[in-house]
């Protein structure tokens, strides 16, 4: 191969080829980019090879194409390639390298992901633990003190939502059975508002600790919690007494 | 029901929404792994062939992975995730591979049967993954490469992580596996994935993939 009159001056990588994609000629621009090489196939990049092989094999050649390179130096890019057939058939190309803006924005593109992905990602993390943590709680709203053999006192904390008292039922019953208290002692003063899910699922409970033959005893109730309260005391047995002090010196301190 | 190419048309055209539209509707009918195999793979292809033909530009080609990489992401399921803490894996492409619309659908894939995933992205050096692969334990490093020319390098990754303390199961998919000799890749203790269905398949019941029908070149 060698650099002839045609290209002379001509600032881009050029070449003229045979039917069988031999290089001719091709321009100094050629030369210092993809160096001494006999095929114009050799430059191509594998994945391109197919493409570059169909067009520039077809009868009618497409003006203008995209096609990856391998530089001398080893690097891949993308390039115009524009394109003539001659008379004789030879090729002539000239191969336009993109210039980087498309890189540049790629690039940027890749980076922006990269970073949602991440805050994506620790947002996921974190909102996991919020949850491990908000079910701790919730079971934690409803510690059990074992007074003595027969009572057990169940202090609640925070608002009594549905999701709450899910959360605490099942170890509460399962509680009740080891310990066959007779009495549970629920103590309100501690607790914030009442939910409609939450009256509901408390509702559920007393029932359950009706059918296993437990009595409830509600204090520190306040006027808020009253008015709700009241609905199921129609349906439920339950016992107020307005503090704990009272609960626990009446009666049956030893049984 | 969209069809492929309809639906390579979208991604082409920018409509996010619109594509979004038509998967959610597919996906009322179909699994993930079908949205994945016989829609987005196939629409994913298709734009490759269109640049091969010189229809398209490689700029409309990244378009079209924003937009497919945004519909992937848009119906991931994050409830399962949740739940899945015992078994870990981590996805990701090796440095110098930029394709990463596998990866996700494997990431997708895996949340959906219930595993945590870590996704680490493309192009991701392996002095990198390593460190992660140390401090996150995972029980399996899943390697994705599009590009035939990587396959070297997925060896030498897949050596690495096998080579751990923590001994985590390797396995090797993307469409480079499907296209040439991989025996060399199996040589290392890895698994090679051909396909999502040979996944769903091994997630499933843990069979490991029949490679009988291996095409030497």
């Amino acid at each position: 191969m060698t650099t002839t009159s045609q290209f002379n001056g001509l600032p881009l990588p050029a070449y003229t080829l045979d039917r069988q994609l031999v290089i001719i000629e091709g321009s100094a621009e050629a030369i210092e980019l993809f160096g001494d090489c006999r095929i114009f196939t050799d430059i191509v990049d594998e994945e391109s090879l197919k493409k570059a092989k169909t067009l520039l094999s077809s009868e009618v050649l497409q003006p203008k194409f995209e096609l990856n390179f391998i530089s001398r130096k080893g690097e891949l890019f993308l390039a115009d390639v524009y394109g003539k057939r001659s008379d004789s058939g030879s090729l002539s190309l000239v191969v336009v390298p993109k210039d980087n803006q498309l890189e540049r924005v790629a690039n940027q593109l890749a980076k922006l992901r990269e970073r949602l992905r991440e805050t994506d990602y620790d947002l996921f993390q974190e909102k996991e633990r919020t949850v491990e943590l908000l079910q701790r709680v919730r079971e934690l709203s409803a510690p059990y003190i074992q007074l003595d053999a027969n009572r057990l006192l169940v202090p609640l904390f925070g608002d009594l939502t549905e999701e709450q008292v899910q959360a605490f039922s099942p170890r509460l019953l399962a509680n009740i059975y080891e310990t066959r208290a007779e009495t549970v002692i629920f103590d309100l003063t501690a607790m914030g508002k009442i939910t409609d899910g939450g009256l509901q699922q408390l509702a559920d409970l007393l029932q359950s600790l009706t059918i296993m033959g437990t009595a409830s005893i509600f204090t520190g109730v306040k006027p808020e919690h009253a008015k709700h309260l009241h609905q199921m005391q129609a349906k439920l047995p339950m016992r107020f007494l307005s503090s704990l002090q009272q609960v626990l010196s009446s009666n049956r301190w030893t049984s | 029901m969209i069809q492929p190419i309809q639906l390579a048309d979208l991604f082409l055209e920018g409509e996010d929404m619109k594509a979004l539209r038509h998967i959610r509707f597919f996906l009322d009918q179909h699994s993930r792994k079908e949205l994945f195999d016989h829609l987005l793979t196939p629409a994913m292809y298709h734009i490759g062939s269109l640049w091969e033909n010189n229809e398209i530009t490689v700029a409309d080609e990244h378009l079209a992975t924003a937009i497919c990489d945004f519909v992937v992401s848009a119906v991931d399921n994050r409830e399962m995730a949740e739940k899945g803490l015992e078994r870990k894996v981590m996805v990701l492409g090796p440095e110098g591979e930029d394709h990463y619309i596998g990866l996700k659908m494997v990431s997708s894939l895996f949340r959906d049967h219930g595993w945590s995933v870590k996704y680490m992205g493309p192009n991701l050096p392996l002095p990198h993954a390593l460190e992660a692969a140390e401090k996150w334990q995972p029980d399996v490093v899943a390697l994705s490469a599009a590009l035939v020319y990587r396959l070297p390098v997925l060896k030498t990754y897949a050596q690495a992580f096998l080579a751990l303390p923590s001994k985590p199961a390797v396995l090797i998919g993307g469409r480079a596996v499907n296209v040439s000799n991989v025996n060399s890749l199996r040589s290392t203790g890895a698994m090679v994935i051909q396909d999502l269905s040979q996944l769903e398949l091994w997630l499933k019941t843990g069979e490991k993939p029949r490679n009988d029908y291996d095409i030497s070149i």
